[in-house]
Parts: C-alpha cells; structure tokens; sequence
C-alpha cells in the first residue's frame, strides 16, 4: 500500500497540483453547500436587471431573464461533478471488473472482452454518447449513463494489461504455490497492485467526463433548461454574445478549469508513478 | 513496402464490415420507430405500415441487413429515410468539407505544438518552458465549444476580422476562426509529447558524439534530435487527423460548417439509419487509410523502421 503514500507525497510537493486539489475541493464544498453560499435562486428571474453586466452585487452577471449567473454557474457545477463523478466511478468499477477477468482468467473470456472493448474504443465517443441520450431521452441519469458507457473501455483496456504483467510476478506465482485461492489473489494481489494506476486514469477521465457532460448539455442533450448546467449556459449565452458575453465566459471558464484541475491532478499522480517519465525529469 | 500496404487495405474489409455489422446492430436494437419518427404517432397506421414496407423496415433485421450488404458491393450507400436523397451523394458532397477543416486544424496544430514542444525542450526548467507547459494544460483544459465562442467574440464582434460562421463558398478567411478551435487542443496535446520526446532523445550518446564534434546547437537540435523525436508527433497528429475526419460534432455545429460530423449527428437524432450507417463506415474508412499512411511515412522519418519491417 505504499504506493498511496508515494502518491500523497508527490501531489504535496508538486505546487500545480496541489493548488489543483484546493480549486477542487473549493469546488466541491461551495458547490454542495450551494443553498447557504449565495443569497439568489438559480431558477428565479428578476427582469428588472436582466442582463446586467458583472457588479458587486452579481459577480458574474445576469443572465437574459436577470438569474445570477454566479448561483447558476455554482448549481450548474454542482450538477457536473456529480454526474462526473457517479460517471467515473461506474465505469472504474465496470471497467476494472472486466479488465481483471480478462487479464486474470484469460482464454475465451479474455478474447471476447478484448474484442468488446477494442470496439467502444473504436466508435467516435460524442456520437455515441449522443446517440444513447437520443435513445434514452434527455436527462441527468442518460448522461450518466452515456458517459459510463463510453468510459469504461480505456479503464478496461488499462487493467487487463496490468493483470496480465502482475498475474506473472513472483510474488503472485508464491501466492499460488502457497494455496491461494483464485479469487483470493484477484482481490488481495490484484486488485491492490493495479489501484494507483487506475486512481491516476480515474482522475484524468474525471476530467474528460466533465468535458463530455457539458458538451451533451451544450447540444442540448444533456440537461435541459432551466435546471442550471454549465454546458447549456454556455449555450444559451451564444444568442446574446454581443449584448451579454459574460454569460458565455464565465460557465465556460468555471469548466475550463475544472478540467485543468482534474487533469493537473492526474498528471502529478502519474508522474509520481511512472518511474521512467520521472527518470527523464531528473536528468 | 508495396506488398505490406497491400496487406494493410486487404486487412481493413473485414475490420469495415465488422464496423457496419456493429452499427447495424447497434442501431437495430435502439427501442423505437423511426417511421413514427417521420409521420408522428398520431398518422394512419395504414400509413405507416405503408412507408415501413417502402422503406423494407418490415423485412426481417438479417433480411435488411443482407439486402444493405448488397447495396455497399454495388458502391452504393442507400438512400435518406427522409430527403430520399443516395447517401453516398451526400457524403461525397460534405466529405471534402470536412477534409478541408481537418487539414487546416491538423497543420495548425504541428506549427504551433511542434514551435512549443520544441522551444520547452530546449529551453527546459526555464520560465519558457513553463510558459509553454501552462499553455498545453490550458489548451487541453478549455472546451471546443467554448473556445470556438471566445474566438468568435474576439476576432468577429470585438475585432471584426474574420467572419463569425458559414463557409463563405470556400474562401480561407472562413476556415481561420472552426481550424484554430478544432486544432487547439491537437496543438497541445502535440506540444507535450514534441517536448518529452525531445527530452528522451537528448540523452542520448549520439547527441553527446555530435555535440562533441562540433555541431551548433542549433543543428544538434533540428537535424538530430528533432528528427528522431518526431515518430510519437507524426503518430499522435495523425490519430487527431483520423478522428476529425470523422467530422467533428461541435465545431461544425458553432461555425455552421456542412460537414460530415453534424450530417451524423442529424442522422442519429432523426435515426436516418442509412445516412447513420454511411457516415460511420466513411469515417471508419477514412480512419484506417490514415493510420496506413501514418504507417508508412515512419519508414522514411526513421528507416530503422522499414528495413525491420520488410
């Protein structure tokens, strides 16, 4: 388990990372304690000061029908990490689920899945994103879903790899010799070896999950108005971009860098893990 | 080399039928009419048993799909469930388009990541070099779509130098604002991999030999190291390549572009399903014939590569 230390102690003494994981956790508290956080409603118009440009008293502007923009863009983030992060853990569990028995018990079961994968990952993923909320109808729970379901091969792919190499280790060949249940080295010896490399794919796939819920939403296959998502503001700020650009900018900015975030933070993890990339560093 | 690409185009029929098998099937088992789609629920079912027939929708799925198999060995890709019109003309007609923007994103995307991969290589662990790695991370952080707005606001409603949208009957100052918002996120993703690459191949002895005899610099970097850097560049740029020709969803949506992305995406919502199947083999096609090439330019980037090879 040291390997977690080993992350730990890397996010800590990389700077951008650790600023990343403070943007985040910002995030996550503002946007969880969204109700108490700021004073508006995202859904109560106020067309006295409709499209008001970014004050004291709104932040971030107002939008077409004088919403807060700020509370909208707190509520929509608010949305977008949740379906992100049900998203990423779905297709982690999915993924390392199949990639282990692939990687593990290996044979036909091994092949099959690998041809299914190969096959997600081979379909361009927005269109095949689009057309399950097509299929399923606009909504939270479809672009879970659609995300899921496009998501889970890479981590798939990733863990079968890494069970093939760990299954030939000596360590898992003791194990064996030491009458060690199947499953029981799947779970005790594994599992736990591929975990660091899978937290970094999940970290950076977060990320990209985000990217992918706010563009659903910014095709108006995600989420639909008036609930709050950052993906459909930016949208609904394309018709007023002359007379109101601040209702583009600022969701876009809040996705922008939440993906920096993520992805930041996935990078430092990587690089803490790969020992030949940090061989490179040192040089 | 003539036998091996041979070999490579030979390989790719089955992996394209097994593309139209997939989509066919994945299509096929989506719930839903696509002629109540067209007529609406509340048309004389007479009606829509009629346009089912016409459309041999009543036919059973391996029926259907046989009969679709035929058509593609005539060359043909059917005909719109709505406009009647033959896909393959449709293709024919949005495809260059689509080639045009993913050419110009694509060559934008090696100036400017190669410029920055290159120039943070050099010059690492200097403020260049984290000017540079910030400007990757953002541009892989930013939306397309959100980018594509910011650029359209800046240089159409601020600055008022190029046009906001359309295609202007193929005039370059049109490709300018949909090319640098669909290559922006190539260009760092190209500048990150330019600079470890360069990194990687730095260390090496031979570098050390050429610097030692004598080399500038500056030809160390250019003719020895940037060259033998370039294979994980070429391949990375052409994977991006292969996927915008696949046509690309939300730029062409933003900048009203006629492509093949949007064409699909259309035929996914209207569930078009010959214009769906079309698309998709084209742009699975398109994606195996660029990785070919990518392929076989590294023989001549590196001629290790050919000589293993053959």
């Amino acid at each position: 388990m040291s390997r977690f230390a080993e992350l730990w102690h890397g996010l800590r003494r990389n700077r951008a990372a650790a600023i990343s994981l403070l943007v985040v956790l910002v995030c996550c508290v503002v946007s969880v304690a969204a109700p108490w956080v700021t004073p508006y409603h995202p859904l109560r118009c106020d067309l006295e000061s409709a499209r008001s440009a970014p004050s004291l008293r709104h932040p971030f502007g107002t939008d077409e029908l004088g919403r807060d923009i700020l509370t909208r863009v707190i509520y929509g983030a608010r949305t977008s990490l949740a379906i992100a992060g049900a998203a990423t853990c779905i297709a982690v569990f999915i993924g390392t689920a199949l990639g282990m028995a692939a990687g593990y018990v290996r044979g036909r079961l091994d092949l099959t899945l690998t041809s299914v994968t190969d096959l997600t990952l081979a379909f361009p993923s927005l269109l095949l994103a689009i057309g399950i909320t097509v299929v399923m109808g606009p909504g939270p729970y479809t672009v879970l879903l659609a995300l899921a379901f496009v998501g889970w091969a890479s981590f798939a792919r990733l863990v079968r790899g890494l069970a093939i190499s760990i299954a030939e280790t000596d360590y898992v060949r003791a194990a064996v010799a030491g009458g060690c249940s199947r499953s029981r080295v799947l779970f005790m010896h594994v599992l736990p070896n591929c975990l660091p490399l899978v937290i970094v794919a999940a970290s950076l796939r977060f990320g990209a999950f985000i990217l992918g819920e706010s563009a659903l939403s910014f095709l108006g296959l995600g989420l639909r108005p008036p609930t709050p998502s950052l993906g459909s503001m930016v949208n609904l700020g394309r018709d007023f971009m002359r007379a109101a650009p601040w209702m583009t900018v600022f969701p876009g900015a809040v996705i922008a860098l939440l993906i920096l975030s993520f992805n930041t933070i996935g990078d430092a993890f990587r690089d803490q893990l790969d020992p030949r990339l940090r061989l490179t560093q040192q040089n | 080399m003539k036998s091996y690409i041979v070999k490579r185009l030979l390989l790719a029929i089955p992996t394209l039928w097994g593309v139209t098998l997939v989509t066919f099937l994945l299509m096929k088992s989506i719930p839903g009419d696509p002629v109540i789609g067209m007529v609406g629920e509340r048309a004389d079912p007479a009606v829509i048993s009629q346009m089912r027939r016409n459309l041999g929708l009543d036919k059973p799925l391996a029926v259907q799909y046989v009969r679709y198999m035929g058509l593609l060995c005539r060359g043909e890709l059917g005909r719109s469930h709505y406009t009647n019109r033959p896909v393959a003309q449709s293709i024919a007609e949005k495809f260059p388009n689509t080639l045009r923007l993913a050419a110009a994103a694509v060559i934008i995307a090696i100036l400017v990541g190669l410029t920055l991969g290159m120039v943070a290589a050099v010059w690492r662990d200097t403020f260049l070099d984290r000017l540079c790695s910030l400007t990757a991370s953002l541009g892989i952080a930013t939306p397309v779509f959100w980018l594509a707005l910011l650029l359209v606001m800046l240089f159409s409603y601020a600055l008022g130098w190029l046009p906001a949208s359309g295609m202007g009957g193929g005039l370059p100052v049109f490709l300018v604002l949909p090319a640098l918002s669909l290559g922006t996120r190539s260009a760092a993703y190209l500048a990150r991999i330019t600079r470890s690459s360069m990194l990687e191949v730095m260390t090496l002895d031979y570098l050390r030999t050429a610097r030692a005899k004598g080399l500038a610099e500056w030809g160390v970097t250019m003719r020895h190291a940037a060259r033998n850097a370039l294979i994980p560049v070429v391949t990375l740029a052409g994977l991006d390549f292969g996927s915008y020709l696949n046509g690309s969803v939300l730029t062409e949506t933003i900048f009203g572009w006629n492509g093949i992305g949007r064409f699909a995406m259309e035929a996914i919502m209207k569930r078009d399903y010959p214009v769906i199947l079309g698309t998709v083999l084209v742009g699975a096609a398109a994606f195996i014939v660029v990785n070919l090439i990518v392929d076989v330019s590294y023989a001549f980037i590196d001629p290790r590569v050919g000589s293993a090879r053959r």
